[in-house]
């Protein structure tokens, strides 16, 4: 078996690893000898079976199916996964689940109005999810261009909004948005 | 039942007839939405023995009633619960629960806006697993609203949403009449200023024409006495400008000096915590900009406001005696007028926004590059970063464009309306003129007046904008004037006669919020003139102890006693005279080197500072210095390394000759020949001061009297270096544990050397890398 480590990562594959359901959460089958993934330099003990992992995307904002570190509850990496694609049906939908559940953001479709307030402002909004009231603090920290033409809001709470393409905004929403990028 | 987040009526009402749950047994509940917009809402409910879920979404019905479905229901039994889990995730938060069969279970998952009610209800159900639960706190209650139902959007509960501004306005209403005297004053001057503005066109056109220049006029001929009179008037408001411009400037530095000591008097009263919870940085430069805001509210606004309005009241009533058709003419122009000016001003602002934007981006680019210009050489990254620069650049050129191409389009055509409407009153009055309804000096006062109604619309047109900002000023202002004080002094202190320096903490407990103890029941004593060492992982409490102590928070449980008196019953004064700090974080102000340790003790003599220099191993650096202790560091001035701004900071504890001394990780940041100078010189300041050191580095604490371990929050072991490590126990693993460390470090530059034996020059740099490491 070949066992793809560079010395600071291990790649898991599934050849060695399997993703499986534990009751409510993802969990993670190692089928090969632990002792071969131990070349990592964060040197962890990795176990065989693990009731609950954790995902995270190394490129949250470009690459949604790749690289992605899959972390023990202490939040010790287990391994990175080059390509969720090259897994078995049934744990790709389990992969694409958990991620989904970890990333899920609104998407905002339409800019209804901007109200200024005290410091902070109240952007009404349409979403994908219906209708909200965003409120930013600190509004040009929390409005954030990802690339050329996407943003991203952060609210007081830490939640997050994604307008996917400002381009493709209708014009009363760009005017709006304008002010602040 | 006590709600984190309030559960709606008719879902309690589901839970009660359809689960047999007797909702009014319960002692928490909380409700909240999934992160997913599939998910619909989640109520936990729990009583002393079970924690219920239930999911579902509430709809309304065609009687217009609310009605709930439930989508899943599950429940626990506490003791079967071992432990509570909150992860948090990128969409929100996770709490799930680790059964005792070692079992894990999904409670829910919600968006971030519930991370804290979550951590909190945690928090709250392991209380009740212990048998601790005594309600939830007042403050852990999710407050609305009660105007527009929007949640707070920080700790302070103002919502910004319906923030009343009548009562900043009430508010600012005792400054006003703090400064009534001299508000009185500029506004009289400026009412006699109007007042010359408001006579001299009359002199000027229907005066001068009527009277003076047309035969059979009262004063036909004496064009000499009406250019006096106009010199004269023109003297008159020079001088009144002069003199209103001078009690302006002082009032105005007046009203400055009194809000920000205002300000920083609270800032300096308020606890650590109120700033703990809020943004710091730039909060100076924000009172700054704030109190100047304020002060042109005071001596600019106000005044100009009140004579805009006096103004504009004056000329229309002159206008509507002299001729109330043309008045009418000008009544009508003046709604359009203003129309047309606010919307063109609302537009001008956002180009002058985006202008700002663009400019800040720019400017970023640039201080960018420049900083890191040898970096951009380095990778040859000349000709992205000018593409970069160009479509920056080009950004700021389109919004300056656009800005200049819209006030040279439509400031003008608004004059054109105005002029329009001027060409009107020429052409009726001109008529009424002919018929000899009216003088023709009369109409010529009449177009200045007209004129003259323009700039106060201008002035209060403008201010809406400045008014809202100066509300903001200010409310931002009183909230930290109106803060209160978590750690309150005692009225009556009791006073200490010749502190010794003994250290009491009587099961102590503290927590930064309510969710997590800090510290749980810690109980230690130093006798006076001891050493005590704190040891113990990142996030375990140690500084926390050291806060509790000198009272930058209050203990939420038990006693904090120095001679045997508890700190809340100490004065500030006596507290923090008696202790001295030394943390990791240095704070040197700008000044000279002797002014930063002389800060500890007012009248510090040079012998007294340099001694302290001295002890704490400052001096022999600050003697290699050309100014010496002279030497001005700080903001634009020498830069100090860590090490030096440590030992400065040493020297500046050591001066005040305290009985309880505190070294917050403060030898972390040194080489190991200074921190044993410094340890020498701790320990012959032991006996007259009880030490408290807090170090990750063991070999600094292992010369300490006696030793405690804390683990989140808990004492876990206690005694002298050589009994813990007899102990085996958490220090044990620790010391083994950075032994190790060293010994990797020293046999990695062993073999390092071996390599550069061969080189020469290389070894010495080596050997004394190998001489600074230590555990």
């Amino acid at each position: 078996m070949d066992i793809k480590t560079n010395n600071t990562v291990v790649y898991l594959t599934p050849e060695f690893t399997h993703f499986v359901k534990c009751s409510d959460f993802l969990g993670l089958d190692i089928t090969c000898d632990t002792s071969l993934l131990k070349e990592s330099a964060l040197d962890i003990d990795r176990k065989s079976h693990y009731d609950r992992v954790k995902l995270r995307r190394a490129f949250p904002f470009t690459s949604s199916e790749n690289y992605i570190s899959v972390l023990d509850e202490d939040l010790n990496e287990i391994g990175l996964i080059e390509d969720i694609t090259v897994y078995p049906e049934y744990e790709i939908v389990l992969i694409r689940e958990e991620l989904e559940r970890v990333y899920y953001s609104a998407h905002i479709l339409k800019i209804k109005s901007v109200k200024e307030k005290l410091g902070y402002a109240y952007f009404a909004v349409q979403c994908d999810c219906g209708d909200i009231d965003i409120p930013l603090r600190d509004i040009y920290r929390s409005i954030i261009r990802i690339g050329e033409d996407r943003i991203v809001m952060i609210d007081v709470d830490g939640n997050r909004y994604y307008i996917d393409s400002v381009e493709a905004l209708d014009k009363k929403s760009r005017k709006k948005l304008e002010m602040y990028i | 039942m006590d709600m984190l987040v309030n559960i709606p009526g008719e879902v309690l009402g589901y839970i009660e007839n359809n689960k047999g749950i007797p909702v009014s047994e319960m002692l928490i509940g909380l409700s909240c939405r999934g992160n997913m917009p599939a998910s619909g809402n989640i109520y936990l409910l729990a009583d002393e023995q079970t924690l219920n879920v239930l999911e579902g979404v509430s709809a309304v019905d065609n009687s217009m009633r609310s009605v709930f479905t439930e989508t899943g229901f599950s429940s626990y039994k506490l003791c079967d619960i071992e432990s509570f889990d909150i992860e948090e995730i990128i969409s929100g938060v996770r709490l799930s629960i680790r059964l005792k069969n070692e079992s894990n279970a999904l409670i829910c998952e919600s968006s971030n806006t519930f991370k804290e009610p979550l951590s909190l209800f945690a928090g709250y159900l392991r209380l009740i697993q212990i048998g601790e639960f005594n309600g939830v706190d007042e403050a852990d209650k999710e407050a609305l609203c009660p105007g527009c139902g929007r949640r707070f959007p920080d700790a302070n509960k103002i919502c910004p949403y319906c923030a009343d501004k009548s009562g900043v306005v009430k508010r600012l209403i005792p400054f006003l009449k703090r400064y009534m005297k001299e508000m009185l004053t500029i506004l009289a001057l400026m009412g006699l200023i109007s007042a010359v503005g408001v006579i001299t066109p009359y002199l000027g056109n229907s005066f001068y024409i009527d009277k003076v220049l047309t035969e059979g006029g009262e004063f036909y001929g004496m064009v000499t006495l009406v250019i006096s009179l106009l010199i004269a008037m023109r003297l008159v408001s020079f001088a009144v400008t002069i003199l209103n411009d001078i009690v302006t400037a002082k009032i105005s530095a007046n009203i400055v000096y009194d809000l920000k000591n205002m300000i920083f008097e609270a800032i300096n009263r308020l606890s650590l915590s109120f700033f703990n919870s809020r943004r710091t940085g730039g909060l100076m430069t924000q009172i700054e900009s704030d109190s100047n805001t304020l002060y042109s509210f005071f001596s600019e606004m106000v005044p100009n406001l009140v004579v805009a309005f006096v103004k504009i009241f004056a000329i229309t009533v002159v206008m509507l005696m002299m001729n109330p058709l043309l008045a009418l003419i000008t009544v009508i122009i003046v709604p359009l007028y203003v129309l047309m000016v606010t919307r063109a001003f609302k537009r001008n602002r956002r180009f002058w926004r985006v202008f700002f934007i663009k400019s800040r981006a720019l400017n970023g680019k640039l201080t960018d590059v420049l900083s890191g210009l040898r970096i951009v050489k380095v990778f040859a990254k000349e000709k992205e970063e000018s593409e970069e620069f160009k479509k920056l650049s080009y950004g700021k050129m389109k919004s300056k464009r656009d800005r200049d191409m819209y006030a040279a389009i439509v400031f003008p055509a608004i004059s054109f309306v105005l002029y329009l409407g001027t060409v009107a009153v020429w052409a009726i009055g001109g008529i009424t003129v002919i018929r000899g309804e009216m003088s023709y000096g009369d109409l010529l006062t009449f177009v200045s007046y007209m004129g003259l109604v323009y700039n106060p619309l201008n002035y209060i047109i403008n201010s809406v904008n400045r008014m809202s900002e100066c509300f903001n000023a200010a409310s931002r202002l009183f909230e930290i004037s109106d803060a209160i004080p978590d750690v309150v002094e005692s009225q009556n202190p009791v006073h200490i006669e010749n502190i010794k320096g003994e250290i009491e903490f009587k099961n102590v407990s503290f927590s930064y919020t309510k969710a997590k103890k800090t510290i749980d029941s810690i109980s230690f004593r130093v006798e006076a003139g001891k050493t005590l060492g704190i040891v113990g992982r990142t996030g375990a409490g140690k500084s926390t102890i050291v806060n509790l102590l000198t009272r930058l928070y209050d203990v939420t449980g038990g006693e904090v006693l120095i001679d045997g008196v508890n700190v809340r019953d100490m004065s500030f004064k006596q507290l923090r005279d008696s202790v001295a700090i030394v943390s990791q974080e240095t704070y040197l102000f700008s000044g000279t080197i002797f002014e930063n340790i002389a800060y500890s003790m007012k009248n510090a003599t040079h012998e007294e500072v340099v001694e302290a220099a001295i002890q704490a191993g400052a001096h022999d650096f600050i003697m290699r210095l050309p100014d010496a202790y002279e030497t001005r560091i700080g903001y634009g001035h020498k830069d100090l390394s860590g090490g030096e701004r440590q030992r400065i900071s040493i020297a500046r504890a050591l001066l005040k000759k305290p009985k309880i001394l505190i070294l917050d990780e403060a030898t972390a940041a040194m080489d190991t020949a200074t921190e044993k100078k410094i340890e020498n010189a701790i320990e012959r300041l032991s006996g007259s001061c009880t030490t408290i050191m807090i170090a990750h580095r063991l070999s600094t604490l292992k010369s300490a009297d006696s030793l405690i371990v804390i683990e989140n929050g808990k004492l876990y072991e206690e005694g002298t270096h050589t009994q813990l490590l007899e102990k085996e126990g958490i220090y044990h693993k620790l010391y083994t544990l950075q032994l190790e460390a060293l010994r990797n470090i020293i046999s990695d530059d062993g073999d390092e050397e071996n390599k550069h034996e061969k080189m020469p020059g290389a070894g010495p740099r080596q050997r004394r890398r190998s001489a600074g490491a230590s555990i």
